[in-house]
């Protein structure tokens, strides 16, 4: 990590130097990984679907832009924000200690350091590319709008993780399970014999690996890049560390050497080495490391005087956060208008909030679709706006919506998504099916299939006859039809398939009962319910139900006439017994 | 076949049935005497499917020490046994038990499940139940890496599919599909039970025609024991139900697919009326291809009630 590459630059000054506090850095780096394998550890989980003791989303949740975003986009505070705002209280004791020690994109990004890291002298006024971006993110908060997604690392980093590198992980894994095969058989080991890997795919993977390998590319012009110059999340905490308690202080001993600026990897030391910025200071003690006079050290110390606090670089930061509103607002003007239609025409994840406070809480973290199980969440690109994109949507191609499972809820630390009750949960309704007569194998082809009644759990599917077709065809019962998807995911029909679910009818509450509202619309969206039809005795035109054949042959004269297949021969009727009455 | 001919084989199959039904014959001598081609018992379903598969040899006829053995169950649905579109788990159990028995090497109960593997495992009890005679036996599979290309010699009109690899390898598949109507196929029983153990079923309805598809894939997943549970008949709503259940506490039993769902066709009403074997399109082109025979009347049926 970067962290042990500064140290190392200044190798003999480093070796000879007794009074380096390397175990400050150490501390710093042990407690940043135990925070990385801990994130990744929990999304693990949830991409596993396993009962984790700790919250799954317990990082999107310690964001503080997600959290202060969020509470202003949607008007709200709820617990799941908690953390966030926790995180941005401890700021002004604290500093950016999070950016530093617990953050796991800023662990990433130090990954991404050690192995392409250089330094170069970049303008100071690029720092306040991240107050910008805050100044966006929270103006269109004001207006109810959120961009949390734009630049909010938590998120971004889940998306990273969740949706891209551990599928590709799983993948590999996937593919490579049957080169295991033969050992696992001869020995008769069946946990691998049988071990099925879980390998989803995401929409929109290739546009997050292509954004990442950009912000892992910026290594080369600095370390840290991300954190120093874009993240508004570091920018909301920075505006509260003006002065923490625990903070860097230099001794008389400087002899201004200047190395601990060349080290920071957030060049947070002034021209002036005993002055630190403390707003983009990370705590992270490098500075104390390469010191060769020992003079730094990081006391907990009163904020009341202290000369060592350098000006803010950014000049007249009111003004700049003025411009931003306004300039967060006239695009966020300019988005909506772009985004018109703002349609509702997506199909949202069970338990999904009306359309406008869906779109102001979610954050397109990506969580609820790492976690579902059948892969039918993924991030759609524009079908719900240009504000809507990265948004869950359900794509039943992928996978179908499961009546008894509620990950996604489980994920949603914002309540875009509500958790329900299993007994809630049924009654979700997310649109509703259509059949295609012009590419329905029954409607059009007059084929067996029915695939769609067959898996329905609602038993929405009804098969109706049809004059003229010696097939029954699909119908959707919509009161029944909770728009579940298992028609569209098992329908056979290619490259569309013939019966799809739209947002059609869908009930989306930001409260109360899904049950109820489903009801008062007349709605029966029961699993257990009988269907009341049967296939009605005699209403083929041979008075059969489907799969049967009359008995007599085909050359009887008034017979079916369905042609029997070559080398038929016929019974001749029986006298008594079996010959069904039509 | 002549009309006379017919009412004989009718009345050489009635015989069958009334010797066995009426208890003349004592089980002992039941299995002395040579294995009748379909076995039906009536009973509770774990001991009806032993005395079926008793009557037909015992399992030691079918599977061999040391072989691999599948079982298909129909174990696609999240359902209670009671709703009739799953096996009995009793069922599962008893051959697979006797399977063990005889000396498998292995026993795999597979399904292709057409919702959540889990809850289809779990909800129909067939999992839990096979816990108790081994670890592990019990898979759903919907990995494409658990399937292999396989080609259908004998297919007329589906000539390829991915199959489960395990059922490629196994020495001995025994069909154990529990009796239900199908809404497109008529009635869904061991021929049409086969497509639980391929990737692909969705071709079946699109690419080909269902009913010639079934035989097909029938023609390469030819199970050496056909064992139907017809505990609980779906006559109505199948395959995922609910619809009508006849509770019939029988088991149907024949080393030919062919002739246990033609028995089964005829034993037990299908949307409230009666139907003979031929009328469902899948099962006679199955005998017209030369699967097995449907010509029950003419065929050893042994009946026993326990």
């Amino acid at each position: 990590m970067q962290t042990r590459r500064a140290p190392g630059r200044s190798g003999p000054a480093r070796l000879r130097n007794k009074r380096l506090r390397l175990p400050r850095p150490r501390a710093q780096r042990l407690v940043q990984a135990l925070s990385l394998t801990l994130f990744l550890g929990l999304l693990a989980a949830a991409f596993a679907n396993l009962a984790s003791p700790v919250a799954e989303n317990l990082f999107l949740r310690l964001d503080p832009l997600v959290a202060l975003g969020t509470a202003l986009s949607a008007r709200d505070f709820p617990a799941g924000i908690v953390p966030g705002l926790l995180v941005l209280a401890l700021a002004p004791l604290l500093g950016r200690l999070f950016c530093g020690w617990v953050c796991p994109m800023g662990a990433t990004v130090d990954c991404a350091d050690a192995l392409l890291a250089r330094r170069r002298r970049l303008p100071g006024s690029l720092r306040q590319v991240k107050y910008w971006l805050l100044a966006l993110v929270l103006g269109s908060a004001l207006l109810g709008v959120s961009l949390v997604f734009l630049a909010a690392p938590m998120p971004l980093l889940t998306r990273l993780w969740g949706l891209v590198a551990y599928p590709l992980a799983a993948l590999s894994m996937e593919k490579a399970l049957p080169l295991m095969r033969p050992v696992a058989d001869a020995l008769d080991i069946r946990t691998l014999l049988f071990l099925e890997i879980r390998a989803p795919l995401f929409a929109t993977m290739g546009f997050v690996a292509v954004f990442f390998g950009l912000v892992f590319a910026a290594s080369r012009l600095s370390p840290r890049f991300w954190c120093r110059y874009v993240c508004p999340a570091g920018a909301s905490l920075a505006l509260l560390s003006r002065r923490p308690v625990w903070r860097r202080r230099v001794s008389e001993k400087c002899i201004e050497c200047g190395k601990c600026q060349r080290a920071c990897p957030m060049q947070a030391i002034a021209d002036d080495p005993h002055a630190t910025r403390h707003g983009e200071c990370i705590l992270c003690r490098v500075c104390a490391g390469v010191c060769p006079t020992g003079a730094i050290d990081f006391p907990v110390s009163l904020p009341v005087l202290d000369s060592q606090i350098a000006q803010p670089t950014m000049a007249g930061r009111r003004a700049v956060l003025a411009a931003g509103a306004t300039g967060a607002a006239g695009l966020v003007v300019g988005g909506l208008g772009l985004a018109a239609p703002l349609q509702a025409a997506t199909v949202r994840p069970p338990g999904s909030a009306p359309e406008d406070e869906f779109l102001s809480r979610c954050m397109r973290c990506g969580q609820c679709a790492l976690a579902c199980p059948t892969n039918i969440i993924q991030p759609v690109w524009f079908s719900s706006g240009v504000l809507g994109v990265f948004s869950p949507g359900l794509t039943p191609v992928r996978g179908f919506c499961d009546p008894h499972c509620h990950q996604c809820g489980k994920a949603c630390p914002t309540l875009a998504i509500r958790p329900l009750p299993l007994q809630e949960r049924v009654w979700a309704k997310l649109g509703t099916a259509e059949v295609n007569r012009e590419t329905c194998l029954a409607w059009k082809d007059k084929k067996k299939c029915l695939v769609c009644d067959e898996v329905c759990p609602y038993g929405a599917v009804e098969l109706k006859p049809e004059p003229g077709n010696p097939v029954y065809v699909p119908h959707v019962d919509e009161k029944r039809c909770a728009g579940c998807g298992y028609c569209e995911h098992f329908c056979p029909v290619r490259p569309a398939r013939a019966i799809r679910v739209g947002s059609k009818n869908q009930i989306r509450l930001s409260s109360g009962s899904l049950q109820s509202a489903a009801q008062a619309t007349g709605l029966s969206l029961s699993l257990k319910q009988d269907k009341t039809w049967g296939i009605p005795a005699g209403s083929d035109e041979h008075g059969l139900p489907p799969g049967f054949s009359p008995l007599e042959e085909s050359g009887t004269p008034g017979a079916g006439s369905e042609p029997l297949p070559p080398g038929f021969s016929p019974l001749e009727p029986e006298p008594a017994g079996g010959k069904p009455s039509s | 076949m002549k009309r006379r001919d017919f009412l004989k084989y009718q009345l050489h199959g009635a015989l069958w049935l009334a010797a066995g039904a009426s208890g003349l014959v004592s089980a002992e001598s039941l299995f002395a005497e040579a294995a009748p081609d379909v076995a039906v018992v009536k009973g509770a379903p774990g001991a009806a499917t032993r005395a079926a598969v008793e009557l037909l040899g015992g399992m030691k006829a079918f599977v061999k020490p040391g072989q691999r053995v599948v079982i298909k169950p129909n174990m696609s649905f999240p359902h209670p046994v009671e709703r009739g579109s799953n096996t009995h788990p009793e069922v599962v159990t008893a051959l697979a038990a006797m399977c063990k028995e005889a000396g498998a090497s292995r026993v795999l109960v597979l399904d292709h499940p057409l919702s959540s593997a889990e809850r289809c495992l779990e909800q129909s009890g067939i999992r839990e139940a096979c816990q108790a005679i081994e670890e592990d036996m019990v898979h759903a599979f919907t990995s494409p890496s658990f399937y292999r290309e396989a080609d259908i010699p004998k297919g007329e009109d589906m000539k390829r599919n991915q199959v489960m690899r395990d059922v490629l390898e196994a020495d001995v598949l025994i069909a154990a599909p529990t009796a239900k109507s199908h809404s497109s196929a008529g009635v869904s029983l061991s021929l049409k039970g086969m497509m639980g153990l391929i990737l692909d079923r969705g071709v079946m309805h699109g690419r080909h025609e269902l009913d010639e598809a079934i035989v097909d894939l029938a023609s390469l997943l030819k199970a050496d024991l056909t064992v139907i549970d017809s505990s609980y008949v779906l006559t109505t709503g199948g395959p995922s139900g609910p619809g009508k259940v006849i509770k019939a506490d029988t088991v149907i039993a024949s080393r030919d697919m062919v002739a246990a769902d033609a028995t089964c066709v005829a034993s037990f009403e299908w949307y409230g009326r009666t139907f003979k074997p031929q009328q469902v399109n899948h099962i006679r082109r199955a005998a017209e291809r030369g699967l097995g025979r449907l010509d029950i009347e003419n065929l050893h049926t042994r009946t026993l009630t326990l």
